[in-house]
């Protein structure tokens, strides 16, 4: 959804604790990082939602999955998740066309992935419900 | 025959004050008819019997609560303090000609509310039948 990935984007890239901890200060992707992009830096995604057909008002009620990853250290990664969770748990998000009455961080996700090269990269962040109200 | 969903409902409340729509932020109106029965059962029956009396009913419709209005959407507060009288009318399948429409005078019994911490305000209010139920169309 164009609106909401637009809102939740610019959240991200407006915070300036968060951008002090990525790459660059446009580190922050949707759905996947391109290839090579350079460590660390801040991916979110639909994890899932839809319309909720509740009453005569279109509603929207989304998961999104909002992570951050670093080549340094699950520390590293969770300082990274410290500052999206500041940034989107209990906060509004300004959603065009839309009115967001809830952003809630519900499930937290940690991991590692190792690549070929044998580098270690680790995943910290968490699943937020994102509510709209046309 | 075709089934149907709510979304096309209309509701109205009609007092001293004119016509007022109050569906549009609704999840839910329900109806409940009731008939008040008296036990006529007696002598060596084996099981009870009734004698059915006064009809009666009671309505009730749920709405989402907007923010940021002194009326909290169209579930209007102001006309539906508890004890206010008047007449709802609601139309299921909207207000086409032809379309079924139910029309019952009524006491609002007020506004009630809910305030969850994690999901969306409702608000409910509740409907005493005051007098016959009609059933017509639009």
């Amino acid at each position: 959804m164009n609106a909401l990935n637009t809102a939740i984007y610019s959240k991200l890239t407006g915070g300036t604790a968060l951008k002090a901890l990525l790459a660059s200060s446009s580190s922050v992707y949707y759905e996947q990082a391109p290839g090579g992009a350079a460590f660390p830096y801040v991916v979110f995604s639909i994890q899932g939602g839809g319309d909720l057909n509740l009453c005569p008002s279109r509603m929207k009620d989304m998961l999104y999955f909002v992570r951050g990853y670093s080549k340094t250290s699950p520390a590293a990664a969770g300082s990274i998740d410290a500052q999206i969770d500041a940034l989107l748990h209990d906060k509004t998000l300004t959603v065009t066309g839309w009115s967001n009455y809830r952003t809630q961080r519900e499930t937290d996700i940690e991991n590692v992935e190792v690549t070929t090269a044998d580098e270690d990269i680790y995943m910290s962040g968490g699943v937020y419900r994102v509510s709209i109200d046309s | 025959m075709t089934a149907y969903t709510g979304s096309a409902l209309d509701v109205k409340w009609i007092d001293g004050s004119g016509t007022v729509t109050i569906s549009g932020d609704q999840t839910i109106l329900d109806y409940t008819p009731s008939i008040d029965l008296v036990d006529q059962t007696a002598g060596a029956d084996t099981n009870k019997t009734y004698l059915t009396t006064l009809k009666d009913g009671k309505a009730s419709m749920t709405a989402l609560l907007q923010a940021g209005t002194a009326n909290g959407g169209t579930l209007t507060f102001s006309r539906l303090a508890e004890g206010s009288s008047g007449t709802i009318v609601w139309s299921p399948e909207g207000t086409a000609a032809t379309k079924p429409k139910y029309t019952m005078a009524a006491i609002s019994m007020g506004a009630g509310f809910s305030y969850p911490f994690d999901n969306r305000v409702e608000v409910k209010v509740d409907f005493q039948q005051n007098g016959a139920r009609t059933e017509g169309t639009n």
